[in-house]
């Protein structure tokens, strides 16, 4: 859990904030309130209810705070948003008042002491993080009369100040405003006196905006997965070489999720104009098969329902008492199987994400114990295979073990490795040597790069070297460090909730921060294309038009080359589809056809089959047969340029289901074999909506 | 998920993910139906000719000696091993077995109008049941009633049949199935002589293709005949273009006749799994260079499969099916998926998007794989994962020159142990990741590693930097070298003991077989060998560290106290534990905290203590610390109850 935060933000309404400046055309307040609006929304998306803020307006028309009844000092400022947590209506609220004000009337000192007095009566003497953030073009009054005291006061409470203003010269952040009046001048000078006498950043807007470009990462608490001890040996064997170290884990990596949508109803007409939505609950019922009932199912309730498992068909009841039999004992432990070299290690059959082993915190001697594990692990180049079982009676996982020495921290990186049924044994051509039919050997081949292709690639290679090139977010890094880089999906949710947060009638989404798409191009510190050039004439790849791809059914040979085609003559010549084997004989015959009345014929035959098995279905036994038959008679409708037949026979299928068939149908809409739309045939004119409506209408 | 965590979902189900980032449920949709076509002849059923040496030997190593089977009873069991895998591995999957050139003729009882003489279809084609495992079992462990079912008939089955008996099944019972093959084990490379016969073979063959069903031969040569597939077999098995080249599926002759066994075995493993694209791809080597890839998950892991609600007052057992139904809360009426709209939870209200801005704001462009450049393999840490690789091998069937291009690529970084990094995009509006591609070695090809991003780095707890002296660390070196295992982390020889637990208790339930009483884990360390090749270097890192500890206190005497914890009492663990190299390890170290909980327990004021004080006592003992306090206090009584 992050400490309690409480924010005040100081912002100055004043008349001439209204102004353009800088050839901006965004006015000074428009300017600073895209950085006060993404601060706010940021913190609001943290959800935290110890993370208040309150706002206060200075130059503003009216007076509204605590301070005004007592001393006239205090006019023209107004609190806006008392310290609260931020939601929609607060959001909402500010909005409101958030407008520039007619006068320039209103000092800017006392609406910090407005603060200072909203943050001590907030906070009190309780543990929080205080936040005072002024913002303002410096053109109004400034009253640094007694600032000793308020400054003092700023220490006592421990509160960080941040003063940012509009064209504020900041010699590092390389802006210096021409034409400066005198009073912003002195304003500037006294308000960056004021920030360094209480440890506070002084900066201009500029940079703050250009800082809230880049994406803020959220920290989170590292929370331990796991404690317990690092085991060599087992104590039955000989308790007095057994080696013991007191260890907790805890997460290196763990993939930061986007926030997730949920799902929410339109029960009626007002909700959908205004947009309100209701919440929804699931409810679950439970069904089993029953021939006699209508529907051929009955509900049954839960105290009917046992447990079970699935040994392939054949159900294994197993009662709750009986879960025990079926679990797997273990303890919490990690214990060392052996220790392998670094350099034969397989990167790629890692699992998971990454961890950290470190020694137990509260025990010097765990911790050196484990330095000298790490240390050791390191000087001999090797990794460290363990079993690990993270809380009592979980499943064991196998890990690999590395060691991480850096100059203030030493720990052990831990990642899974698979068990023998997590391996799939799937069977790849080597890319080195084809073999032919006849099982000769050969090197080289059309598949088989050539010299020259292997001297391009390896010139190209070498000219995309990564190494001399800069992390794009962060200079100091290396190029493409995960440090550097961002996770684009989650930002890109984040950025476009906050968005339509504050701009709710907006109808677009913002483009995308161009922060986000850093990496997802070459970068332009490289000049590859002379040596490109050459690996894509010695490559010579070449893009298959898809057409060509379809019109090879019926061509295709058996590896002995025997022309099948030939054999199947006596057979398609016949043009009589058997009913025993359709789709071979559909397919060889379509393949064959000549004339467009021969492939009208046999789409009709192939429909005939399909509406008798559908016909003599007990039940659905025959649906899926009766469903691939339709699917490739579709596909080949569709290949032959014939989708007008599929589309009037399925027009035609549709009706015969109507009777008494009507979850045939819903089959057909679940494998969307409904009628040929136009990405699949550039000719048909069917629309979505109308396909829509073919599939769920009457 | 459990059966437990149904029960909730209704609760939590409206905040429904939307995309993980891996969609791997189309992956797993996809269907494999396997048949098994096992000739039956004399040869097949001839038993083993024994080899010079096994006679000289006699029956001392006989004890040793694997047994013997037939080549049809060897191919049996190859099938029955593979029933048992997939039943793990693939519960979904439909495998049978038909046996051809039988004198008995069996086919299905659906009084079909067409006959398969000499076919016996031993095991239908189906989601394997206990029933048929067991009969299967029974014919293995009875060799006179299977050599009843095994007997070959006078005239050889017709191919032409045998083929035409696969399509009925393939079509009838495995309709849709992306995968559909057929393994023929036979001897006889020429079982068609006549042309009539050969051609209506070839037609039916034909037929199967087109069907998309793949034929995957297994031939049995023996050391007098080497099996000819040019004779017959080249004349029904196609080129499927599932692998890019021309190769034939690399069977290995089996010789043997001692290890035919095992040979056909991994033969047939190998074969086992039906290859399944996880995407197919454009991968960008350069501006206006693209190839043709696809990629496959290698490497996934494997969970026991869940329990299912079930029916068991009627008259069969059956699985109960769960619907939701989703329902708005107020109006308690049930919500039509055209009234839901997606929505993100924002300060307390609901920020809504039409499902066109909802595609929109995840779409980061086209599906590629585009490198942008190479680096050492060395820059990769191992800390650089988040989840498992995927494979790529190239795919021509887009791009022609794809796999030359692919291959060129791999040798170069192979040779200069380089690496891609590329923009990702597996399939559309799948999630942007930044991975890593390293060639391979084995199988031929390329890994990408999904890079963790800043986002999911998590920061390093604070403790305290303690750098062990180097004498410790040498004796530490004698340990490690003492426990190497060159040859590295070989998967296969860990199988995961909870899975096979799973799976035999509920094979011998299914079976109605007795319970297995122990199982082996090969998972746990080999305590033997260890006590043996490092125990005294064990022990001498033991002193070493007390004698280092001593030194390390003399000089620093203050900071030893300075880590207790703000409450000020014994942290778990115990600062004494890591001198147990020496103690007893029974109880897990700790005492004083034991001690607190235990009188704090026998008072029955364990209501009193702090809840990070329950916590952390149970976390020492691994047990679970989720729940409420009073869970807690539960958990607790529990666990000295017990004792």
């Amino acid at each position: 859990m992050a400490d309690k935060q409480a924010t005040v933000y100081v912002v100055d309404l004043g008349a001439s904030m209204d102004a353009l400046n800088t050839g901006r055309s965004e006015t000074d307040l428009e300017y600073t309130l895209r950085y006060l609006w993404d601060r706010i929304t940021t913190t609001v998306s943290n959800g935290r209810k110890t993370d208040t803020i309150a706002v206060v307006g200075f130059r503003t028309d009216g007076s509204d705070n605590g301070l005004v009844q007592n001393d006239d000092n205090y006019t023209n400022i107004s609190v806006l948003n008392p310290m609260s947590q931020f939601l929609m209506p607060q959001i909402r609220g500010l909005k409101q008042l958030l407008g520039p004000s007619a006068t320039d009337q209103g000092d800017g000192i006392s609406a910090l002491v407005v603060a200072l007095d909203i943050i001590e009566k907030y906070c009190k003497k309780l543990k929080y993080i205080r936040n005072i953030v002024l913002l303002t073009n410096g053109t109004g009054s400034f009253d640094f009369d007694g600032i000793g005291d308020i400054i003092e006061q700023i220490k006592e409470h421990r509160i960080n100040l941040t003063v940012l203003g509009v064209d504020f010269d900041d010699p590092e952040f390389g802006f210096e405003e021409r034409d400066k009046g005198t009073l912003k001048a002195e304003n500037e000078k006294a308000l960056k006196e004021l920030c360094d006498q209480c440890d506070g950043i002084f900066g201009t807007i500029a940079e703050a905006i250009e800082e809230i470009q880049r994406p803020r990462t959220k920290k989170t608490r590292p929370v331990h997965s796991f404690r317990g001890c690092l085991s060599i040996g087992n104590a039955s064997v000989n308790p007095g070489s057994m080696l013991l170290i007191d260890v907790e884990r805890f997460p290196r990596t763990m993939v930061a999720k986007p926030p997730t949508a949920s799902s929410f109803a339109i029960t009626s007409e007002r909700d959908q104009v205004d947009g309100s939505l209701q919440r929804i609950r699931n409810t679950r019922t439970f069904q089993i098969e029953d021939e006699d009932a209508p529907g051929k199912a009955i509900d049954i309730g839960r105290e009917d329902m046992a447990k079970g498992y699935l040994y392939g068909r054949t159900i294994v009841p197993i009662s709750t008492e009986d879960q025990e039999i079926v679990k797997f004992s273990t303890e919490a432990s990690l214990k060392i199987v052996g220790f392998i070299p670094k350099s034969g290690f397989e990167r790629q059959i890692c699992l998971s994400n990454s961890n950290i082993i470190v020694g137990s915190k509260a025990n010097d001697e765990s911790i050196m114990a484990l330095s000298s594990f790490i240390h050791a692990l390191y000087e001999l180049d090797s990794l460290a295979i363990g079993r690990l079982v993270t809380k009592v009676d979980k499943p064991p996982v196998m890990v690999a073990m590395a060691p991480v020495i850096e100059p203030e921290f030493e720990c052990l990186v831990e990642v899974q490795l698979p068990f023998a049924e997590d391996t799939r044994q799937y069977k790849f051509a080597p890319l080195d040597t084809v073999r032919t039919v006849s099982g000769k050997v050969l090197d080289k081949h059309r598949l088989i790069p050539s010299q020259e292709l292997q001297e391009a690639m390896n010139e190209y290679v070498d000219s995309m070297n990564l190494m001399s090139l800069e992390g794009l977010n962060d200079p100091l890094l290396p190029f493409a460090q995960p440090e550097d880089m961002f996770s684009p999906v989650l930002h890109r949710i984040q950025q476009v909730i906050r968005a339509r947060a504050i701009a709710p009638d907006e109808d677009s989404l913002p483009d995308i921060s161009p922060v986000l798409l850093e990496y997802s191009t070459i970068p332009s510190g490289l000049e590859p294309e002379e040596d490109l050039d050459r690996l894509k004439q010695a490559a010579d790849v070449c893009l298959i038009p898809t057409k060509a791809k379809g019109k090879k059914i019926g061509r295709d040979k058996p590896l002995s080359g025997l022309d099948v085609g030939k054999l199947l003559e006596e057979r398609t010549k016949s043009r009589r589809i058997d009913k025993n084997n359709p789709i071979p004989e559909f397919r060889q015959m379509i393949a064959s056809a000549q004339e467009t009345g021969d492939i009208q014929s046999l789409v009709q035959q192939m429909g005939d089959i399909i509406k008798d098995t559908i016909r003599h279905s007990l039940a659905d036994l025959q649906y899926s047969k009766a469903i691939e038959c339709l699917r490739i008679l579709r596909d080949d409708c569709i290949t032959f340029e014939a989708f007008e037949l599929y589309d009037s026979f399925i027009r035609e299928l549709k009706s015969f289901t109507e009777a008494d068939r009507r979850d045939f149908w819903s089959r057909v809409r679940k494998d969307k074999l409904g009628l040929v739309l136009p990405g699949e045939d550039s000719r048909s004119k069917t629309t979505i909506e109308e396909s829509n409506r073919f599939y769920y209408g009457r | 998920m459990s059966a437990d965590k149904k029960w909730n979902s209704g609760a939590d189900a409206a905040d429904d993910d939307d995309d993980d980032g891996r969609d791997e449920t189309e992956f797993q949709a996809m269907k494999d139906a396997t048949l098994f076509a096992i000739e039956i002849s004399n040869s097949m059923i001839a038993p083993p000719t024994d080899d010079d040496d096994d006679t000289e030997a006699g029956s001392k190593k006989k004890k040793n000696k694997k047994p013997k089977y037939s080549s049809a009873e060897a191919a049996l069991r190859c099938a029955e091993a593979v029933l048992k895998n997939r039943i793990i591995s693939t519960p979904n999957d439909m495998m049978g077995i038909l046996l051809f050139g039988t004198e008995q003729t069996k086919y299905g009882d659906s009084g079909s109008n067409i006959s398969y003489p000499n076919c016996y279809l031993l095991m239908d084609l189906d989601i394997p049941d206990a029933p048929s495992i067991k009969e299967l079992k029974y014919l293995l462990d009875n060799p006179d009633e299977l050599s009843e079912i095994l007997k070959p008939s006078k005239k050889p089955a017709s191919m032409a049949n045998v083929l035409f008996a696969a399509n009925h099944l393939f079509t009838t019972k495995a309709a849709n199935f992306n995968s559909r093959r057929l393994f023929i084990i036979t001897d006889n490379d020429n079982p068609e002589t006549d042309k009539a016969s050969r051609s209506s073979a070839q037609t039916r063959a034909r037929d199967l293709y087109d069907l998309n069903v793949r034929i995957e031969p297994f031939f049995i040569s023996t050391p007098t005949h080497q099996f000819d597939k040019s004779l017959f077999y080249t004349d029904i098995l196609y080129d499927t273009g599932e692998d890019t080249t021309e190769n034939l599926p690399t069977e290995e002759p089996t010789t043997d006749a001692e290890s035919r066994y095992e040979q056909m075995l991994s033969a047939i493993t190998a074969k086992q799994a039906p290859r399944r694209a996880l995407f197919t791809l454009k991968m960008e080597l350069g501006k206006g260079l693209t190839i043709g890839i696809k990629g496959y998950l290698l490497h996934k892991r494997l969970d026991p499969s869940r329990s299912h609600y079930i029916h068991e007052q009627g008259e069969k057992l059956q699985i109960v099916k769960g619907t939701t139904t989703r329902m708005a809360e107020e109006t308690a009426t049930e919500v039509s998926p055209d009234q839901i709209r997606k929505a993100y939870k924002f300060g307390g209200e609901t920020v809504t998007f039409s499902d066109e801005d909802f595609k929109q704001m995840r779409n980061f462009g086209e599906p590629v794989l585009r490198i942008l450049g190479f680096k050492p393999q060395s820059e990769l840490q191992l800390w650089h994962n988040t989840r498992s690789s995927t494979f790529i091998y190239p795919s021509e069937e887009d791009y022609t020159g794809s796999t030359r291009t692919f291959a060129a690529l791999r040798n170069k970084l192979l040779e200069s142990k380089l690496m891609g990094i590329s923009w990702f995009i597996p399939r559309r509006s799948a999630a942007p990741v930044m991975a890593a591609i390293i060639p391979s070695v084995e199988p031929q090809g390329m890994f990408t590693i999904p890079l963790p991003y800043v986002d999911d780095i998590r920061q390093n707890p604070e403790i305290p930097h303690i750098v062990s002296p180097n004498h410790l660390i040498d004796r530490m070196q004698d340990v490690i070298r003492q426990l190497h295992m060159p040859k590295g982390y070989i998967p296969s020889k860990y199988p995961n003991p909870a899975l096979q637990k799973h799976y035999k208790v509920l094979e011998a339930i299914a079976l109605e077989e007795e319970l297995p009483e122990e199982f082996e884990d090969k998972t746990e360390p080999k305590y033997k060998s260890i006590e043996k090749y490092a125990g005294q270097q064990i022990q001498e890192w033991g002193e070493a560290l007390s004698q280092a500890m001593t030194e390390f206190r003399l000089s620093k005497p203050a900071q030893v106290e300075v880590h207790g914890t703000k409450r000020g009492r014994e942290p778990a663990g115990g600062a004494a534990a890591a001198k147990k190299v020496k103690k007893d390890v029974e109880g897990g170290g700790g005492g004083d905290a034991d001690k607190e909980i235990r009188a704090a327990y026998d008072k029955n004021t364990l209501n009193k203590l702090t809840v990070a004080v329950l916590k952390d006592w149970l976390n020492s003992k691994g047990m679970s610390v989720a729940g409420k306090k009073a869970d807690l206090v539960e958990r607790i009584e529990d666990h000295f109850e017990n004792k």
